[in-house]
């Protein structure tokens, strides 16, 4: 239940401030609902606020090993950092791999061992198992990478509600793959409550994956 | 443009920026292009599995607005390197986009810097793929003044600078319109674009 409040008071604290018009579901108590959001901006959490939250995808992918790999029984009850993006990547998805990774340096044992990195390739085309392997290793070897077929893929973005991947043609047969920019840090409740984009510092990390792996997602 | 070379070696990094271009390194022949106002620092690059990478600097113009026109390798690896373009990052609807630039402005009295989340240059179709660390001479050519060489060190992807100090955050480059419901920055730790309380409900 209070689970479901925070959810509800984050819809309405959108509802509020950001699209009045969306929100369907403002039931009760709109005066004292509202004022507590004023609480909530100023909040533990350091992460951008996503309202309503992200579900965990429901499907089972290909991980790396070409082992089935559920990406909701497998990371039940794990903090899930979850980032969409392909090797080819010059620019955002290696950097959010590196900051993830120097990130996990400095958290505590009990922290790491509670969070899942799980990467999905935008792009099944070109990414094979053995090129997600490689490039995620430059990382961390723990990392997990998954190979959707262009079907899951979508599936996954619809389950998301992100837009369909789009390519930018870079000629002679070179593309880049336009997606997600964020990372979504999914709690224990199996919702991304919280979305990290590029350029989120050392400390806010720190602070919320701390949070997360020990709290879970609550205010 | 001192203060960024400062900055630089405080931070331990090696920064292998050859200025080898007369007109942009000061010493005083009688090259006197227009107004030689243009001086590159601050350069670094990565690639991940060495088939693609990208190159970062700063641009610092004291003189007329000029524009970067293109970019190309110099020396062995010219062969090996399919291609070079330059590219700006855009975030929208929380979605990234990568933009071929066709040219990138360099305002007077001004600069340009190429940073992660942002411009680039990107090697593209590095076949056979290069090591990390390898040293790409670039040469770039402008609107209005001689070009400049570089070297760029392509290491290996590393946390973005400014990332592991506390305190403020490097704010992304242009904004961030999400296609999920909404999103509201937590504690005004982030300094997300204008467009970030701007909803464009997917549903």
């Amino acid at each position: 239940v209070r689970k479901y409040l925070a959810i509800q008071a984050f819809a309405l604290l959108a509802a509020a401030l950001l699209l009045p018009a969306c929100s369907g579901d403002d039931d009760d108590e709109e005066p004292a609902t509202r004022s507590a959001t004023v609480e909530i901006i100023d909040s533990k959490f350091k992460g951008v606020l996503a309202s309503p939250p992200f579900p965990k995808p429901e499907v089972v992918l290909t991980d790396t090993e070409g082992e089935p790999f559920d990406v909701r029984a497998d990371t039940e009850g794990r903090v899930l950092l979850l980032y969409l993006g392909y090797t080819h990547c010059p620019d955002i998805c290696p950097t959010h791999m590196a900051d993830i990774d120097a990130v996990m340096q400095d958290l505590p044992p009990d922290v790491t061992e509670k969070l899942q990195v799980v990467f999905v390739t935008t792009d099944p085309e070109r990414d094979t198992p053995e090129r997600v392997r490689e490039w995620l290793d430059l990382f961390n070897e723990d990392f997990i990478g998954l190979i959707p077929t262009q079907d899951q893929l979508d599936q996954v973005l619809r389950n998301l509600s992100m837009q369909p991947i789009t390519k930018t043609d870079l000629g002679g047969g070179a593309y880049a793959v336009n997606h997600a920019a964020y990372v979504l840090a999914y709690a224990d409740d199996n919702s991304a409550h919280l979305v990290y984009p590029l350029g989120v510092t050392r400390d806010v990390w720190a602070n919320d994956l701390t949070l997360l792996a020990r709290e879970g997602f609550s205010q | 443009m001192k203060r960024n070379w400062m900055k630089w070696i405080a931070a331990g990094v090696t920064v292998p920026a050859l200025l080898l271009a007369t007109a942009a390194c000061g010493d005083d022949d009688d090259d006197d292009d227009a107004d030689g106002g243009l001086s590159v620092s601050g350069v670094s690059g990565q690639t991940a599995l060495g088939d693609v990478g990208s190159v970062y600097l700063t641009i610092e113009n004291e003189g007329e607005t000029d524009y970067l026109v293109s970019a190309r390798v110099l020396g062995d690896l010219a062969e090996q390197v399919g291609d070079v373009q330059h590219h700006e990052v855009v975030t929208q609807g929380g979605s990234m986009e990568m933009r071929e630039i066709e040219k990138m402005e360099i305002p007077g009295n001004g600069s340009l810097e190429l940073k992660r989340g942002g411009y680039h240059i990107m090697l593209l179709d590095i076949d056979p793929p290069i090591e990390q660390g390898t040293q790409v001479e670039l040469e770039l050519t402008f609107e209005n003044n001689d070009p400049i060489e570089i070297v760029a060190e392509l290491g290996a992807p590393s946390e973005q600078d400014g990332v592991g100090m506390n305190g403020s955050m490097t704010p992304m480059h242009g904004s961030m319109t999400p296609m999920h419901g909404s999103m509201t920055p937590m504690h005004g730790s982030m300094t997300p674009g204008a467009g970030m309380a701007t909803a464009t409900p997917a549903r």
